[in-house]
């Protein structure tokens, strides 16, 4: 594999990014569902008071 | 029990629910909105996981796994841009804002969301005779999928698989409209995921697990496993773009977000459409193991039927038989609602002013159902080309007319009339000229058809002062 770092599976970098990236977005839907919950709840919060 | 029986009595058995499911929610279909976006009240879960459903499909099964052993295992960057872009991002950017925007115009198609919020009938028109044309060359590509799967593992012939399958789908859809199609959907986005993890632990167990898959590719071909490998940046990046952004653009995807509940559900409905299409990856990689296997195959649409045929017990084939079924009619499903709310709401009630009262209305709907999903069962027949291939070619068209004028609609005021005309025609022209001429250059029509269409939008409404700032004003 000319030019590309080998890395876990015997996999080449710049294919292995794929997964990182796949497990990254679900990390991150998570994370953005509970900020724009929290979010909502202020605002509705503020929107009450 | 013989494998042919299982794989038919559990296959039954999902039929029959099916065609149940579609008359018990023909109950609570009582208006055209009902039938066409189950009357904005669909939930988090079924919302997503009918997303999914619709999203992923015997296209990315078969076709995704045709792709991932034609190309190699570059090709799970489609599956991780998919779930970045198609789900995560399509999510966070259009969910809200669709709701609102078309439960404030009451809107429930997209050329009805067109028509009231640029004020064009043109565009109403334009965008239902591109949705009913174009969307028939999906659903084409999704019952080629069905057949091939019909054809490997139950061995009956290619055409008795397109027609059982195509005419269970337009039974179901016609009786119970939009509610049928989301909660089928969710049911088979589960049986799909369970598939696919069978499929999954049953490849890498084929192959002595993902190093030695890994390294078995390798001695075949070093651009099996790199990225971007064989495939090239050009082939790769377009494939990318049209199923991860196509999807903002596609009319049955966006059904979604006119349907569902409300702001909390879209929040909920984020994370699981997010974590299920996460699955995206498996088809991609078994595919590109399949090579190993098979090396030989002259349709490689049947790389993944055979690795299920090869390496799964009979009790998973069965599961796995039904998921991909599943898949396959869950989109078929969405795709047919869509093109007869466009053909019976659009085109024929609003278009051409014919007066229906909301019974005809479903009626006109059901027939039309049957009509296109008859021809598109005719077409796939004999049809043209590999399944992903008849899939960019649909969707590159209809996002090329639609993806710009839809996103900006949300987000600019600063649109105009004449902007969104030249953006449809602009996109819609450039992507079928691009591809008619053989793909110049190895990027498909996809892109500069939807760039075209995004560059036309702005420069032209920049250039010319009629804003249609009455439909979006205190928005």
């Amino acid at each position: 594999m000319k030019g590309d770092l080998v890395t876990m599976w015997n996999m080449p970098l710049s294919t292995l990014w794929a997964f990182i990236a796949l497990i990254l977005t679900v990390i991150a839907a998570i994370v953005w569902a509970i900020i724009s919950g929290k979010k909502d709840q202020n605002d509705s919060g503020e929107g009450e008071a | 029990m013989s494998s042919p029986i299982l794989y038919i009595s559990l296959l039954a058995v999902y039929f029959v629910f099916l065609v149940l499911v579609g008359f018990i929610t023909q109950k609570g279909t009582k208006s055209s909105s009902d039938y066409l976006i189950g009357g904005r009240r669909i939930g988090a879960m079924v919302s997503s996981f009918s997303f999914v459903a619709a999203y992923f499909s015997s296209v990315v099964i078969i076709g995704g796994g045709a792709f991932g052993y034609l190309y190699g295992l570059s090709t799970l960057w489609v599956a991780a841009i998919n779930v970045l872009l198609g789900c995560f991002l399509a999510w966070v950017v259009l969910g809200k804002k669709t709701r609102e925007l078309t439960a404030r115009y009451n809107a429930v198609t997209l050329p009805d969301f067109f028509a009231k919020r640029y004020q064009i009938p043109f565009a109403r028109v334009f965008v239902s005779i591109v949705i009913c044309l174009f969307l028939i060359v999906y659903n084409v590509s999704i019952l080629k999928g069905l057949g091939d799967t019909f054809h490997v593992l139950l061995e009956i012939p290619y055409m008795w698989g397109v027609i059982l399958s195509g005419l269970i789908v337009l039974i179901y859809v016609s009786f119970g409209g939009y509610l049928a199609v989301v909660w089928t959907g969710f049911i088979q986005a589960i049986i799909m995921g369970t598939g696919l993890v069978l499929l999954l632990t049953n490849t890498l167990r084929a192959t002595g697990g993902m190093s030695a898959g890994v390294r078995a590719l390798n001695a075949i071909n070093e651009g099996l496993v790199q990225t971007p490998g064989i495939w090239g940046f050009p082939g790769l990046l377009s494939y990318i773009l049209i199923v991860s952004f196509g999807v903002w653009g596609m009319p049955q995807m966006l059904a979604r977000f006119y349907s569902i509940k409300d702001n909390k559900a879209i929040r909920w409905g984020t994370v699981f459409a997010t974590v299920g299409g996460a699955m995206a990856f498996i088809p991609y990689l078994t595919g590109a193991f399949a090579r190993i296997q098979f090396p030989d195959l002259a349709n490689a649409d049947q790389a993944i039927p055979m690795m299920v045929n090869e390496f799964m017990p009979p009790l998973a084939i069965a599961i796995f038989f039904v998921g991909v079924i599943a898949a396959g009619m869950s989109t078929f499903s969405s795709v047919l609602i869509i093109s007869s709310g466009a053909m019976v709401r659009d085109l024929l009630k609003k278009s051409f002013s014919i007066q229906l009262s909301e019974k005809k209305e479903i009626r006109w709907s059901m027939m039309t159902n049957m009509i296109v999903g008859l021809i598109s069962i005719l077409l796939a027949l004999n049809p043209p080309g590999l399944v992903l291939t008849l899939t960019a070619f649909s969707w590159a068209i209809i996002a090329s007319t639609c993806l710009a004028p839809f996103l900006l609609g949300l987000y600019w005021n600063g649109t105009t009339r004449t902007g969104v005309i030249c953006s449809m025609i602009g996109g819609f022209v450039i992507s079928l000229t691009w591809m008619l001429l053989g793909q110049p250059f190895g990027l498909h029509g996809f892109i500069p058809g939807v760039a075209s269409s995004f560059l036309l939008l702005t420069v032209v409404s920049w250039l010319t002062k009629d804003k249609v700032s009455i439909a979006f004003e205190g928005y």
